[in-house]
């Protein structure tokens, strides 16, 4: 066909059989990953699986050009399939699911392709793809974008940085005082009424008690006065009795729930006259606000414009109805989602009237929507740009682009583009060339990582001693090896630990997925000893025939020593600062948040783009 | 709206009013970067073009066989495609009801010259772009200067309009005692407070405009040495220090001034575009001319100002001061407009009120791209080796490879390039069409071979 003769001149006979033999999975079918798609269809990659959780909504259509208005509610990589048939002549498999379900797809599912392009748009998928592609050293091609902004970036294991070189915006967070008693800055409202008061009221498993006693020793208050915690605390335990009504259906006790928020609770709080030597005192609503409200349907207002605090308490009322009458039918358990008008409304005007109060600027339900949301700006020219740099790049990575052969994979490009094409440097696209992996970075740097594959019945059989064994004779550890089960940091064995070496692997529970660390302890003469090595247990039946155990083929090494306590410290410093993520308290500006989908820690993308950008190009800073 | 939400976060509804209104011509044959510039503009909302088709017969990979069941419902109007095929010998063709046209890979020289070359001032931009393996270009060509309204900076530097201090900020100021307060006191005071007592500390010294350089001292010597010795480490007095700049920063805005002038001359000569947006833009500008000429030359204050350590009465009323000054200034400017223009103030099609509003909001913003000759097909016109390649091989003039391996990308269909140009001229175009944001003035050169790219103007 006319297409592929094309395709033929693009890289040649040899490459187009390897072209048509290269299988890609494709991360999220959102903005970049519908176009992305489209372009690896188009370069005629024989393979292309495509993972994507969300099903698709309205407003993923100014950009998503495969979906239409008709696919709404429906996933969006089953729908993305459909929709490229007509010009597709590539292999296609879609899949519905989070890409960090290990049970779905486990590390030898991911060890099936050749290339892995990243289409996410959050920061612990990305984290986690960027982990897998490591421990498989198979290349990625990370991109994201946010309005006029973009990136790509690919990533060689071992070779080139990866994701988690260079270092990401976390989560900006307020202490609870900020948010509970002295807020200053809408978005304190804003966090007050949806992480707070939202969930209060009508998420019924949440045990404000249990929250709180739980919580209690490394609670960040932001304040040591004794009045002011004690205060937050009681208040909590009152809007128990919030939510009681709530639950029950009261709505004739509705007027009830406005007056305890926003005058009783303002004037506890203008008793602890600490808090108001430097600030303005806020001011409890006007009851005749709260008496003013008239049964009838509020009218029609115009979420682009600043209400009036009349019509913000007359519409509070008006929703908080809604939202009471649907909790039966969600088993008392509704959660704020920015595409739900009802959430988003109660959200918009508790948060306004709580500004009022405290002499804040009150926002329209537009803005407060981007706020809450953590929105961010998308359009369809800035995806197609970067998926157009992300699957040309991608031949290079593959080395499909036989007459410009790469000689380093460092002398790949990243690349970021901006609307600014009147920046300092006067460029659209600005391409940096890729750093070598050799920062600190934990995911990367520190170790060797590599899958081992064993066969179900060798894995029967096979002692923690028989791996040791086999370890040191591939990679020439010495006798001075420990080992560690690295989900608990629990030490398996070293010089003067042997009780486990005899039990098979499946006694001592290191099953399919464990990560299982080796380290060597035994100095050499120069002070040298092997890099740690991480080795994935893969428990698989598709091992060759006659093989029923393989190791991965690396070279690993000889770094200066580090003592295991060292290297323990780091690991465990790189849990808690995951446990930190996802257990924050409150949390605040991530980036999108997934409609009525539970994902807790995510980034803007928008500050990683940016925080990376300023690093690798001058950027004017102002002040 | 809904729909387009993710996107009015960066150009707002009225951004998006200019969009959905637009009138697309596009020259093309059905080709790939043909299809990928159709596909984005319709996604963004466009939803009104005219096909001129050039007829040759493309072997690119496409995705729509079927280019108008292809975009059906990709927006959320009827999409309304009229094509034709062009006729190179129609010069009564009527370009003007166009908001852009868009050239793609155009072949034809002659016709493609004579239309740049034009100089009737009605004629729209024209965009021109060619991808040819692993290249491409865009070019565009204004034929009156183009008026950005809103630039979007990504750095604004605040103004305290400290140069034109109005009653209201003078009697705020002197309304703190500065010799009464205490130490606590003078910490919680916002440091815009600072600044403008450390500017009248220097003023009774008989100076009349300190530099920048002189500034930071003066602010050290006046703070420090005569009000509140302690206040070193204080959080206001730092900031005022890495502010001090602003004090006396008088805000040029030579973009502004030149926009003005410029379209003052339009005016007078009437030698310019006429539709609904260019009209009352037009008429905008110009009634902010003479609202600079009836108040010195000051822009109208900027209502936001930039967050202060202080106590947060203190700083509400400073803020509300700001806000009321600038809320004064726009009605002042209304009626300017109200007066010069009253069939435009009186016009009911448009939402005038809020047009006006946000007109003089951004007015910081505004920037005028004036028109380029073109030199495109010149010989020592372009001198960028891969542009000059890329025109030499669009109009067969030629072929002087500079390397078998540019030689060997060039000869390669590539659909990342398509995809790639095919964002950044419709990108172009939006901003064409929105007034917003800096358009790329005026060419725009690919390299999928290094994978570089450079702005450069022809």
């Amino acid at each position: 066909m006319a297409r592929q003769s094309n395709i033929v001149r693009i890289v040649g006979n040899d490459s187009y059989e390897k072209l048509r033999s290269t299988k890609c999975l494709l991360v999220g079918a959102g903005g970049i990953g519908s176009e992305l798609l489209k372009d690896l269809i188009l370069m005629e990659f024989g393979e292309i699986h495509i993972v994507d959780l969300d099903t698709i909504d309205l407003s993923n259509l100014n950009r998503q050009f495969l979906f239409r208005q008709r696919d709404i509610k429906q996933p969006k990589s089953t729908t993305a399939v459909k929709a490229v048939q007509h010009f597709n002549n590539s292999k296609l498999v879609p899949y519905q699911g989070n890409i960090m379900d290990s049970t779905q797809f486990p590390l030898h599912w991911f060890g099936q392709f050749d290339v892995i392009f990243n289409a996410l748009d959050n920061l612990a998928a990305r984290r986690y793809v960027n982990k897998m592609s490591q421990f498989l050293s198979t290349p990625l091609l990370e991109s994201g974008t946010a309005g006029f902004d973009g990136y790509i970036q690919p990533i060689i294991p071992g070779k080139t940085e990866c994701f988690d070189c260079t270092k990401k915006e976390t989560p900006k967070t307020f202490p609870v005082c900020t948010i509970r008693s002295t807020p200053s800055q809408p978005i304190h409202c804003i966090v007050w009424a949806k992480n707070f008061l939202f969930n209060q009221l009508f998420n019924a498993e949440t045990n404000p008690n249990l929250n709180e006693e739980d919580e209690e020793e490394n609670k960040d208050w932001g304040t040591t006065d004794l009045d002011e915690i004690n205060r937050i605390r009681q208040e909590t335990n009152e809007l128990q009795e919030l939510q009681n009504i709530v639950v029950s259906q009261q709505e004739n006790r509705i007027h009830e729930i406005i007056e305890k928020l926003f005058v009783h609770d303002i004037n506890k709080l203008l008793l602890i006259e600490n808090l108001w030597k430097t600030r303005t005192e806020p001011t409890p609503l006007d009851i005749t606000n709260i008496q003013n409200v008239s049964d009838e349907p509020s009218k029609k207002l115009n979420l682009s414009e600043i209400w009036t605090i009349n019509d913000q308490v007359q519409q509070l009322v008006h929703v908080t109805k809604k939202l009471m009458k649907r909790m039966p039918k969600e088993q008392n358990h509704i959660e704020f989602d920015k595409d739900d008008q009802d959430t988003l409304e109660f959200v918009a005007t508790t948060a306004n009237i709580r500004s009022h109060i405290f002499n804040i600027p009150i926002k329209s339900v537009f803005d407060i929507k981007q706020i809450a949301g953590n929105i961010i700006p998308a359009i369809a020219t800035t995806n197609a740009i970067v998926a157009g740099l992300s699957s040309l790049i991608s031949l290079r990575v593959l080395n499909l682009l036989k007459y410009a052969p790469i000689k380093s994979p460092t002398d790949l490009n990243m690349a970021f583009t901006a609307k600014a094409s009147n920046l300092s440097t006067n460029r659209y696209l600005s391409n940096p060339k890729l750093a070598p992996s050799s920062c600190n970075c934990p995911v990367c740097s520190k170790v060797v990582r590599g899958v081992v594959s064993v066969s179900s019945t060798k894995y029967a059989s096979l002692t923690l001693q028989n791996l040791v064994d086999l370890i040191k004779d591939k990679y020439e550890y010495t006798d001075e090896i420990s080992v560690l089960d690295t989900k608990n940091q629990r030490l398996l064995a070293d010089f003067d630990f042997d009780d486990l070496l005899n039990k098979t692997l499946n006694d001592i529970n290191l099953t399919d997925g464990t990560v299982i660390m080796f380290t060597d302890e035994d100095e050499d003469e120069n002070g040298l000893c092997h890099k740690p090595l991480e080795l994935y247990l893969d428990i698989t039946e598709t091992l060759p025939t006659g093989l029923d155990i393989r190791l991965p083929e690396l070279e690993i090494p000889l770094v200066k020593a580090i003592t295991s306590e060292e290297a323990t410290a780091e690991e465990e410093e790189e849990l808690s600062v995951e446990k930190n993520l996802t257990e924050e308290n409150i949390i605040v500006l991530d980036e999108e948040e997934p409609s009525t989908k539970k994902r807790k820690i995510e980034l803007e993308d928008e500050q990683a783009a940016k925080k990376t950008k300023s690093e690798v190009e001058d950027v004017i800073e102002l002040d | 709206m809904e729909r387009y939400d993710r996107q009015l976060r960066l150009w707002g509804s009225h951004g998006q009013k200019w969009i959905n209104k637009a009138n697309i011509c596009i020259v093309a044959s059905q080709c790939a970067l043909f299809q990928e510039i159709l596909k984005n503009l319709t996604l963004t909302g466009v939803s009104k073009f005219t096909w001129l088709h050039t007829g040759e017969i493309d072997h690119d990979p496409l995705f729509y066989k079927d280019l108008a069941k292809g975009l059906t419902n990709l927006n959320t109007t009827v999409v309304d495609i009229r094509a034709q095929n062009i006729d190179y010998s129609d010069s009564a063709f009527d370009w003007k009801e166009y908001t852009t046209m868009v050239v793609v890979n155009a072949n034809n020289k002659q016709w493609l010259e004579n239309i740049l070359k034009r100089t009737d001032a009605e004629m729209p931009p024209i965009i021109c772009t060619y991808t040819k393996g692993l290249f491409g270009y865009s070019y565009t060509k204004l034929f009156v200067p183009h008026f950005v309204l809103e630039s979007h900076p990504e750095h604004k530097i605040p103004d305290l309009g400290f140069q034109a201090p109005w009653p209201e900020l003078s009697s705020f100021m002197s309304s703190f005692d500065i010799s009464l307060l205490s130490s606590l006191q003078l910490s919680q005071l916002p440091y815009a407070v600072l600044l403008y007592k450390m500017l009248q500390y220097v003023k009774d010294q008989g100076v009349e405009a300190p530099s920048n350089r002189d500034i930071k001292a003066a602010l050290n010597d006046y703070y420090l040495g005569e009000v509140n010795s302690d206040g070193f480490n204080d959080l206001n007095y730092l900031q005022a220090q890495q502010h001090s700049h602003l004090s006396t920063r008088k805000q040029t805005f030579d973009d502004l001034e030149d926009a003005i002038s410029c379209n003052n001359k339009l005016l007078q000569s009437n030698s310019r575009r006429h539709s609904l947006m260019d009209d009352t833009f037009s008429c905008l500008l110009c009634s902010l001319g003479i609202y600079l000429d009836e108040n010195d030359r000051n822009l109208p204050i900027d209502p936001n100002i930039p967050d202060m350590e202080s106590d947060s009465t203190i700083y509400h009323k400073l803020k509300l001061i700001y806000q009321n000054k600038w809320q004064e200034d726009l009605r002042k400017f209304e009626n300017i407009v109200a007066a010069n223009f009253p069939a435009l103030y009186r016009d009911t099609n448009l939402d005038i009120k809020g047009a006006i509003r946000l007109f003089f909001l951004h007015s910081r913003e505004i920037k005028c791209i004036n028109p380029n000759e073109i030199r495109l097909f010149e010989n020592d016109g372009v001198s960028h080796p891969i542009f000059r390649q890329l025109i030499n091989s669009q109009f067969e003039m030629g072929r002087s490879f500079e390397s078998e391996l540019i030689e060997r990308a060039f000869k390669l269909t590539s659909y990342p390039t398509e995809s790639y140009m095919g964002g950044l001229v419709a990108q172009e175009t939006i901003k064409l069409i929105t007034h917003q944001f800096e358009p790329i003035d005026n060419a725009f050169i690919y390299d999928g071979l290094t994978n570089n790219a450079v702005t450069l103007k022809v």
